[in-house]
């Protein structure tokens, strides 16, 4: 930002703003590919692996997904205000705490091969909440 | 509204640069500002000692050597700040007389 002109100034100044709330919210190309990958593949291994291990899968899902919240967190350069993202995470908990509700019925009532359902499931749910949280970032 | 209301500090074209982007994160990172507004390394680094000193922004660096990063915040202070200067420029244009043709 070179320039002395006011109007060009406010310009600039809104388009920095939209252009650094694009970044705090942005995910790398490897995200949601990655996320998509994984929950296919541990929720596929669920179905038929035994009770048993069933259990250690969860811990080294919960393990990844920790993992993958900080990859993504660690490739921004601009983090998103916290206020904004308390807000946003209050909407988020909510929301997965219905899905969670309706989904674990359908895997009650329809057995292990509704897993991968249920995989797919929140991890559409995470790519279009992310999409969501971003594009209204930009437009905010 | 006149010229003295504007903020001395954040006049300069490249510092309101970096206020406004520091305004819309929590916190953002060096060279994502260095890209943003076309600067060189040391003119940022030159601008944002400045902002600092103002008690505009704060500075927080993070890991050491090539994959160091240094990331910087708007203080409260420097988010008022900004606000005013830009309520200062917004009504330095409302108030312009308006050229006849």
């Amino acid at each position: 930002m070179e320039t002395n002109n006011v109007h060009e100034q406010l310009n600039e100044v809104a388009r920095l703003q939209g252009v650094t709330k694009g970044e705090a919210f942005r995910a790398p190309r490897w995200a949601f590919p990655v996320l998509g990958s994984a929950s296919i593949g541990f929720f596929g291994f669920c179905i038929f692996a035994p009770t048993s291990v069933v259990g250690w899968g969860s811990i080294a899902w919960t393990a990844f997904i920790i993992g993958w919240v900080f990859a993504i967190r660690r490739y921004n350069r601009a983090r998103p205000d916290g206020e904004r993202t308390w807000k946003q995470f209050r909407v988020y908990l909510g929301v997965t705490t219905v899905l969670w509700a309706v989904v674990s019925l359908a895997v009650w009532q329809l057995g292990r091969p509704a897993w991968v359902v249920v995989g797919l499931t929140f991890a559409l749910w995470g790519t279009g909440s992310g999409s969501l949280a971003a594009w209204r970032a930009r437009h905010a | 509204m006149t010229i003295g209301e504007l903020d001395p500090v954040i006049h300069a074209p490249k510092r309101l640069g970096a206020m406004a982007m520091l305004v819309a994160a929590k916190w953002v990172e060096f060279s994502f500002l260095r890209e943003q507004l076309e600067v060189s390394d040391s003119d940022l680094s030159k601008q944002m000692s400045a902002l600092c000193d103002a008690g505009y922004a704060t500075v927080r660096k993070q890991g050491h050597g090539r994959s160091g990063q240094t990331w910087f915040a708007a203080t409260p202070v420097g988010r008022k700040a900004l606000e005013a200067h830009v309520a200062a420029l917004r009504a330095l244009v409302d108030d312009a007389p308006v050229a006849s043709p």
